[in-house]
């Protein structure tokens, strides 16, 4: 090899080895986007706590909807009648770290559905299983469920929609492994883009390979999510919208879920929401399912907040 | 020489094209990478087109409280018709005032002429039913409920040890789920809530019995009181229930030496509990009656009732529930055969919650009879429903005879 050829090929090799380190380095700078630096575990933990923050001490009022997309006019439309499911609800967090949580929901649209009542105790603690209790006014009475926490249990859609519930749940951190992708601006917000890949525990009971999720970087909110099956094609596409700030958190009042296989989609929209106000522990127990005077008297207390 | 220069040449040039690929390969791949993960979607959904639009009319400004429904029913057995009936229902509730509920059910059922009921009567004819019209108050940790109601006792679906307060109207066809065939009594019903401790106490000032039809009744069906109460401890996973009770059978039964129908008036003692591990929910119902009377004799003795069951959910979410239920006499002097029963059902959902399939299946060993039913549910929308069952069942009567009986239900209803 002549004198000119080993200089082309060593200017070369500069330029490879810049080009490798400027990618490492943009790779770099994702997980050190800004000063202090978060890593992608950092953020999905900040993330998480104040979702469940957000599910502590309090009252809303949602607007389930569910129906069968088409594309019409260039954008996602229904091409059915939506069914509606309206349900009023009440959250709070307890335990040492605010990972155990409490919730009761009445439904109360359709009418066919109305009154049915459900009463769940989560726990952060492994070992413990989830409690549920359900009320029909057909069967007359509490009647406990047998929902363990299973390993390989199915995930369970929410009242026939595409929210399911590995969607709702939070304090699973632990069970994913997380990369930061990418930063930069989405829909006029500056976001990290961080990849969720479940742990062996997690892909025993999970649909989905992987997530991925645009995070908002100055308000620690997703703003987009996206997950993919097991063989690794898009599944569902989840857009969050209307956020606001109550309370000093940012919360999503607009939640659309696109299952990009069965051409569904289901809306959560929160309609009324409190959020730090002060439950009664003796609210969220079997006597709010039975106790129809008591519920709706202390409702009423509690729709004040709206 | 001119040959090493020659191929050192092409391999500089080789590797000079790979060298260059990789640069531009490596940053434009991060520039794709980037510009798909940030480029905006192309397509959205307006989450406002799914607002409900007000047109005005009574249907939008009707109370969410106020809930109507209209419902046809048709049973077909082989060569004959079982049912045929009509149904407007109307339901309303309201907390009218701070601490108070108020709810009232009720329906109107239309038996066309070829039912079973109406064939019975030699006439086609109406009848008004109240399942619920009461008032509720709640005042700090207790409430109290008067009015008509019904009261169910006991865990294990299907049997009968513990859940003998309100009786049944077995006018009404039984497909899968027992709280369709109830009959609500005039009562008054208190509950007080203390934590983990849950305590209950009704009266019945006129109690019912079971219906077996609605006109030329052959006994009087409304007794005397009934009053009981029961305590019921609640822990992390589980339950127990301690019940006591004052009551009479909802069944009449032949007595000696009179052949008439008779009624057991009795104390009542129960135990009830259900215990949930993972997805297994363990449930028992132990009940003790005395002064039962005896069918066909003129004596009387005690009786012993134990129902156990277990509800599995699996990991595809089919419900499997099974039941065990034994009555057995407590008299040394008798030999009276103890009557056993197994109940075994199962329900799953599909298509998006809009089907649910559903089985019961029941065997008695004493009298020996088995039957069961498939039922399957499903939500045309948010109005419509369909259930269409298949029923079938054989016992064997007195004299050892064969009865099997075979039955295709469907029902169509409109909730609104």
């Amino acid at each position: 090899m002549d004198t000119r050829s080993l200089w082309a090929s060593g200017m070369l090799m500069v330029l490879l080895v810049f080009s490798v380190s400027l990618r490492a380095e943009n790779a770099g700078s994702t997980k050190n986007a800004e000063s202090p630096s978060l890593s992608a575990r950092e953020i999905v933990d900040k993330m998480d706590a104040l979702q469940r923050q957000a599910a502590d001490s309090t009252l809303s009022l949602s607007r389930l909807s569910t129906c069968a997309f088409g594309i019409k006019d260039k954008r996602v439309a229904c091409v059915e009648e939506p069914r509606v499911k309206v349900m009023e609800s009440v959250s709070d967090q307890s335990g040492a770290s605010m990972k155990d949580s409490k919730a009761i929901s009445i439904l109360l649209e359709p009418a066919s559905e109305r009154g049915i009542g459900m009463l769940t105790y989560t726990y952060d603690d492994p070992n413990r299983d989830t409690e549920s209790w359900l009320y029909l006014s057909a069967l007359g009475k509490v009647k406990r469920m047998a929902s363990g926490t299973g390993e390989d249990q199915e995930p369970v859609s929410l009242f026939g929609s595409e929210f399911t519930t590995e969607d709702m749940e939070t304090g699973k951190t632990d069970e994913y492994t997380y990369e930061i992708l990418q930063e930069g601006p989405y829909g006029g917000r500056p976001v990290w883009v961080i990849e969720a890949r479940p742990t062996e525990i997690r892909l025993r009971k999970t649909n989905y390979s992987k997530l991925i999720f645009w995070v908002d970087r100055e308000r620690f909110i997703a703003l987009k999510m996206q997950t993919y099956d097991k063989r690794e094609k898009l599944y569902k596409r989840i857009i969050f919208k209307e956020i606001e700030k109550i309370n000093g958190i940012w919360i999503a009042r607009d939640v659309t879920v696109m299952n990009l296989r069965s051409q569904r989609l289901s809306n959560m929209q929160t309609e009324s929401l409190a959020m730090g106000i002060t439950v009664d522990p003796d609210f969220l127990t079997q006597r709010t399912l039975t106790d129809f005077a008591y519920r709706e008297k202390a409702l009423g207390k509690l729709r004040q907040h709206f | 020489m001119m040959n090493y220069l020659s191929t050192t040449k092409k391999n500089t040039g080789y590797l000079t094209v790979f060298l260059i690929s990789s640069f531009f390969t490596g940053t434009c791949s991060a520039q794709l990478l980037a510009s798909e993960l940030l480029e905006d979607d192309v397509l959205v959904f307006d989450s406002d087109t799914l607002q409900p639009a007000d047109s005005g009319s009574w249907w939008d400004r009707k109370p969410a409280a106020l809930k109507l429904s209209a419902e046809q029913l048709m049973s077909q057995a082989p060569g004959n018709v079982a049912a045929l009936r009509t149904r407007a229902g109307l339901e309303y509730e309201d907390a009218f005032y701070p601490g108070w509920f108020f709810r009232l059910d009720i329906r109107y059922t239309y038996y066309w002429r070829t039912d079973r009921e109406a064939e019975r009567n030699r006439e086609d004819y109406g009848e008004l039913q109240t399942n619920d019209l009461w008032v509720q108050y709640s005042q700090n940790d207790c409430n109290l409920k008067v009015g008509r109601q019904t009261l169910i006792w006991g865990e294990v679906e299907g049997t009968f040890a513990v859940d003998i307060v309100s009786p049944f109207d077995y006018t009404e066809l039984l497909l899968t789920d027992f709280n369709e065939v109830r009959l609500a009594q005039d009562m008054l019903v208190g509950a007080c809530f203390f934590g983990q401790v849950q305590t209950q106490i009704f009266f019945t000032p006129e109690a019912l019995t079971d219906v077996y039809r609605h006109r030329g009744k052959t006994y009087d069906e409304k007794v005397g009181s009934e009053w009981g109460g029961r305590l019921k401890w609640l822990w992390t996973g589980g339950d127990i229930t301690f019940s006591y009770a004052r009551l009479y059978s909802n069944q009449p039964i032949l007595v000696l030496p009179s052949y008439e129908s008779s009624l057991s008036r009795f104390h009542f003692l129960g135990l009830s509990s259900s215990i949930a591990i993972r997805r297994l929910l363990f449930k028992l119902d132990i009940g003790y009656k005395t002064d039962q009377k005896i069918p066909f004799t003129a004596r009387e003795a005690d009786t012993l009732d134990i129902a156990a069951g277990v509800e599995y959910t699996t990991a595809t979410n089919h419900n499997f529930n099974i039941g065990v239920w034994t009555n057995e006499y407590i008299d040394d002097d008798a030999d009276l055969t103890p009557e056993h029963y197994v109940t075994f059902g199962w329900n799953k959902l599909y298509l998006n919650d809009d089907l649910t399939m559903s089985a019961l299946v029941n065997w008695s060993k004493e009298p020996k009879a088995y039957g069961g039913t498939l039922l399957s549910q499903y939500k045309w929308d948010d109005y419509i429903s369909t259930d269409l069952a298949l029923s079938w069942s054989e016992y064997k009567d007195a004299n050892q005879n064969t009865n099997p009986e075979k039955a295709i239900t469907l029902k169509v209803k409109v909730v609104f």
